[in-house]
């Protein structure tokens, strides 16, 4: 058999007749300056206050939905004509609605840490709000299955972080330490099902999915603007001046020894480090190592990778929690909406 | 040491072309004539990465409209082509993210969703399609190590640049990456 460094290129050259250099090139469409440009003058032009008063709009939005709410209930109490029992239920409702007013915010919280996340812990709280739709979705699905005679269980599987992990640029150092879950997910694996029920199972799915594209679709672009920001932020020279600080840590615990035989290059940044230390556990995994080494390499070296990552995800989580409010304020509208379809869509789930 | 990128538009920026106001080329020429040059390339190393053309040709008209927007920032002409790569390698880690988190949702019970489209599958003729898999299954970095080192044919300091990664984790995270995959093409076999 040939090998994977032959095949690599067989395929590649292949993949140079499929689109070669002067192949046929869609148009480009750019976009008008003239546009950009002036929605970019507005927005300069907008006091302190006001772009305050954008982002805050949504958490008095809630509170003043809330208040209609209670107040609607309020309205429709019939009179008991006892003044005691009115301020009751006054109270009751005062208190209905500093909660619902809670859960709104609560959630808000939520769409921020699942698409705009400063740090690591906000990256893993945002992961729930994909859990919950994931939940939704698996409820509507058993549903419409079990219509069709089908029954699957409704009961999403438990909330794990490691399934979401991205320790190269928002590491969650106090879980990391905590749990010593270094590595990312395992490949997923799938059960081969009846071809009638995958096929029902696929219907059902995606017609459970609908509602939240939406949502999913929205938060993904204002996901990604947010990772430019990110990265700019992790490629800054204040970033870089702790590199050598996590190069000389590194050092510490054996850098440049490498679980592969090869030198690696100098640390000249944190996925050069990051890199080095999933080798221990990657090279262990290849060359298939029992379940309690694999265990022990990974209390030490989430250890090693929290120790020596700590100044530097410092630094640039400082940065980023600096830059946050301003890029919420910049895309208050959007938020704005992202909080909205996340409470139509989820705000009973999280009541 | 900067390497000159080869066709990049630098007479453009002094010699100037028709239709350009002040005897300069608009920064709308530059950019595409920077597409036409290069567009092809990057559409190629898209595609590998997310498996579907269309897919592959948002990714890359995206990352030429935000080098136009930043135009006017870039310090050095020469910096256009590094800038459009990595826009279009962060890209398509931020699909595939967004396809990784719709994955997991479909993934209830591990049921899958279905195979892949017939459009995924005519990305490369079939005799390559293991390949590609075993690709596809990689880490994030050392799938981007291989796929611009092999279908992209760029030299170790350009891929370290588009990466942000130094020469030496490139040497290191491509022989992992291609340890990985024999492995992985191994099991598959």
């Amino acid at each position: 058999m040939n090998s994977a460094d032959e095949r690599l290129r067989a395929a590649a050259r292949d993949a140079m007749g499929i689109f070669p250099p002067d192949g046929d090139l869609p148009p480009l469409r750019l976009p008008d300056p003239a546009g950009g440009y002036r929605r970019a003058g507005v927005r300069a032009a907008m006091s302190r206050a006001g772009r305050a008063r954008i982002w805050l709009a949504p958490v008095a939005a809630a509170a003043a939905v809330a208040l209609v709410i209670a107040g609607a209930a309020v309205l429709h109490q019939p009179t008991s004509g006892t003044a005691g029992a009115n301020l009751a239920k006054q109270r009751a409702n005062a208190a209905a609605m500093k909660s619902l007013q809670k859960q709104r915010q609560a959630l808000d919280a939520l769409v921020v840490a699942a698409f705009v996340p400063a740090t690591g812990p906000q990256f893993d709280l945002g992961a729930k709000l994909d859990w919950m739709v994931q939940a939704q979705e698996l409820h509507a699905t058993a549903k419409c299955m079990a219509a069709s005679g089908y029954h699957i269980s409704d009961r999403p599987a438990p909330f794990n972080l490691a399934m979401f992990a991205d320790n190269t640029q928002m590491p969650d150092l106090p879980r990391i330490a905590r749990t010593h879950e270094f590595v990312g997910p395992a490949d997923v694996t799938s059960a081969s099902y009846p071809k009638a029920e995958q096929n029902v199972y696929n219907t059902c799915h995606a017609t459970a999915a609908v509602p939240y594209q939406q949502l999913l679709a929205a938060g993904q672009t204002l996901n990604s603007s947010w990772w430019n920001v990110i990265s700019r932020i992790q490629a800054s020279s204040k970033v870089q001046a702790a590199i050598p600080a996590l190069a000389a840590c590194a050092a510490r615990y054996g850098f440049p020894n490498d679980p592969y035989g090869s030198a690696p290059g100098p640390i000249k940044s944190f996925a050069d480090f990051m890199d080095w230390v999933a080798g221990f556990l990657d090279g262990a995994g290849s060359r298939g190592a029992s379940a309690s080494t694999l265990q022990a390499l990974a209390r030490h070296w989430s250890g090693v990778f929290v120790t020596c990552a700590r100044p530097i995800v410092g630094v640039w989580q400082r940065m980023q929690l600096a830059a946050q409010p301003g890029f919420l304020n910049q895309h208050a509208s959007e938020v704005r909406r992202l909080d909205q379809l996340a409470w139509q869509l989820l705000g009973h789930q999280s009541r | 040491m900067h390497h000159a990128e080869p066709g990049l538009p630098r007479a453009g920026w002094t010699a100037g072309s028709p239709g350009a106001g002040m005897g300069q080329p608009s920064a709308a020429d530059q950019v595409t004539l920077l597409y036409r040059l290069h567009g092809m390339d990057l559409i190629r190393i898209a595609a590998v990465m997310l498996g579907s053309r269309a897919a592959a040709e948002d990714a890359v008209q995206d990352a030429f409209c935000g080098l136009f927007r930043k135009w006017h920032q870039l310090s050095d002409p020469h910096k256009a082509l590094p800038y459009v790569r990595s826009a279009v390698m962060n890209r398509c880690r931020s699909e595939l993210r967004r396809r990784a988190r719709l994955e997991r949702r479909a993934d209830h019970n591990h049921r899958p969703l279905g195979a892949e489209s017939p459009e995924q599958a005519a990305i490369l003729g079939e005799e390559h399609q293991d390949v590609l898999a075993a690709l596809r299954r990689l880490p994030d970095r050392q799938r981007e190590v291989l796929i611009l080192r092999y279908f992209m044919d760029l030299p170790e300091p350009e891929i370290a640049t588009a990466m942000g990664i130094s020469q030496g984790t490139v040497k290191s995270t491509t022989s992992r990456a291609i340890a990985a995959l024999a492995r992985r093409l191994k099991e598959r076999s």
